[in-house]
């Protein structure tokens, strides 16, 4: 026989994570249950942007500001490391219909 | 028979493969390189699925007020002037803003909503199980928490009951009713949900302001025109409407990508470093290996075909456990370290919840980097050396 033990071994450790990982990703993949619950909490609160960075509003609710709000808190447009050289002015399509 | 050879051919190849320790350094570097850009694009695919389904549930214009550049509170009766516009199915007035907690450096998002209002009753009902928003008519002291604010609160001894100050000074006390589900804390950790009134007190707001008006309307077709139609008749309001949300979403998604692009950076730099070495010839124990096989009675074809099925398994494995362990750390173990780069440096502590969403553009291009690559870095030099007379290998 060709095979021995060893290769026996790691052929099948390698059979086997390849099954993990394609089960793994059909499961995950049937979850839609929190993103319902996601949904109705948006709708219940109405307000855009994640939560991620809650630093002011002008990183917090993003879509509902303008670029103007970072100088409601001072006169300095004050760094909010990374979330702040995201956006960019010019690209900012708010605002564009006044 | 023919499949039985070629089987015998793979199963020769991985036998190789376990002897040289190259091999085992090389499956590591690949397997790390696409753990790392993977995860980092499960992340973002994550927030961006969520972010972009989520929007659907948006108003479909808000309405604020912008005096001097600066966002101002909206007077009541600017209600009844754009009440007459057709097509619109609903306004609602909305009072919220922030709360700067200053014990522990954060800003919560005080949200006000009126139980008596249909439709924060009909979504309050949805989402939070057994409540009685007949108890959040009768009185004025209760909140609902957001996931992190509820955490942050039981940290420092808020449990049933928390002090808010207001603009003047004086304190009120609230009294925790519930709080909202974990599933959506990447939107509402830091939300506070308390009564209309007392959000207008906690923000100093008079009775007949509101902090912006929301609009449904009826076709989503004709956004764009009521919103202009509000702005004829409201001189000084600002409309956001759906789609400058998913606009300014846009902005967050290219700084991911910005992020992402750094990372494949490093990627296509390993890859480049992998090819120049092999192309720049064999090692010496797989020239010897070339070298008896073809001593032996191989033809340059089942020579080709050995090195085929040994780089082809070593790279394809690396990518598929590379992408096993970045599903399992993003989304089973929640990306421990990786999310701190995606939160704010004062963001409340979380947990958030991802949902799955792969990235197929991410992955195949992971793919396409790493895959043909290395195996024609392995091909090309094998075909000049089993070309080559079996003596002149051995010499």
């Amino acid at each position: 026989m060709l095979i021995g033990r060893k290769e026996r071994l790691f052929l099948a450790l390698f059979l086997f994570l390849d099954i993990l990982f394609a089960a793994l990703l059909i499961t995950l993949h049937s979850d839609t249950i929190k993103i319902d619950r996601m949904k109705n909490d948006v709708k219940l609160v109405g307000l855009p942007d994640t939560a991620l960075v809650t630093e002011a509003r002008f990183v917090r609710h993003r879509s509902l500001t303008d670029v103007y709000s970072i100088f409601d808190f001072s006169p300095e447009a004050r760094e909010v490391f990374p979330f702040s050289f995201v956006y960019d002015i010019n690209n900012n399509t708010k605002g564009q219909h006044r | 028979m023919k499949i039985g050879k070629e089987f015998n051919i793979f199963l020769f190849s991985i036998k190789l493969l376990l002897k040289r320790k190259s091999s085992y350094y090389i499956f590591l570097i690949l397997m790390v390189l696409v753990f790392f850009i993977a995860s980092a694009s499960f992340i973002t695919a994550s927030i961006k699925k969520e972010l972009i389904l989520t929007h659907e549930e948006l108003p479909d214009i808000v309405i604020q007020r912008v005096i001097g550049g600066r966002q101002q509170y909206i007077p009541m009766d600017y209600i009844d002037k754009i009440v007459s516009i057709p097509g619109i199915k609903s306004i609602l007035p909305r009072v919220w803003g922030y709360y700067y907690f200053d014990y522990s450096g954060v800003n919560f998002s005080i949200v006000g909503i009126d139980p008596l209002e249909p439709f924060y009753k009909k979504s309050l009902e949805e989402n939070i199980k057994h409540i009685k928003t007949d108890d959040l008519i009768k009185r004025d002291d209760w909140m609902i928490l957001g996931n992190g604010v509820r955490r942050l609160f039981s940290e420092i001894g808020y449990v049933d009951y928390a002090y808010f100050k207001k603009p003047n000074g004086e304190y009120i006390k609230l009294r925790r009713f519930d709080y909202l589900t974990q599933e959506s804390a990447i939107f509402t950790n830091d939300i506070i949900l308390i009564s209309q009134n007392t959000a207008r007190k906690l923000l100093g707001m008079d009775d007949d302001y509101v902090s912006d008006i929301v609009v449904n309307v009826y076709n989503k077709n004709e956004v764009v025109t009521i919103a202009a139609k509000i702005r004829d008749i409201l001189k000084d309001a600002r409309t956001v409407t759906k789609k400058d949300v998913l606009n300014s979403y846009q902005n967050v998604f290219n700084y991911k990508l910005g992020f992402f692009i750094t990372l494949f950076g490093v990627l296509i730099f390993t890859m480049m470093v992998i090819v120049i070495d092999k192309l720049g010839g064999l090692s010496e124990t797989e020239k010897l290996e070339i070298g008896v096989l073809k001593a032996t009675g191989w033809t340059t074809s089942d020579v080709l075909r050995l090195k085929f099925y040994e780089s082809s398994f070593l790279v394809l494995q690396a990518f598929i456990i590379g992408v096993l362990l970045a599903v399992i750390y993003v989304y089973i173990l929640k990306a421990p370290i990786m999310m701190n780069i995606f939160s704010g440096y004062a963001s409340l502590k979380t947990e958030y919840q991802l949902i799955f969403a792969v990235d197929f553009k991410t992955l195949f291009l992971i793919f396409i980097a790493i895959v043909p690559f290395y195996i024609a870095a392995i091909i090309i030099p094998t075909y000049r050396i089993a070309t080559l007379d079996t003596y002149e290998v051995f010499k």
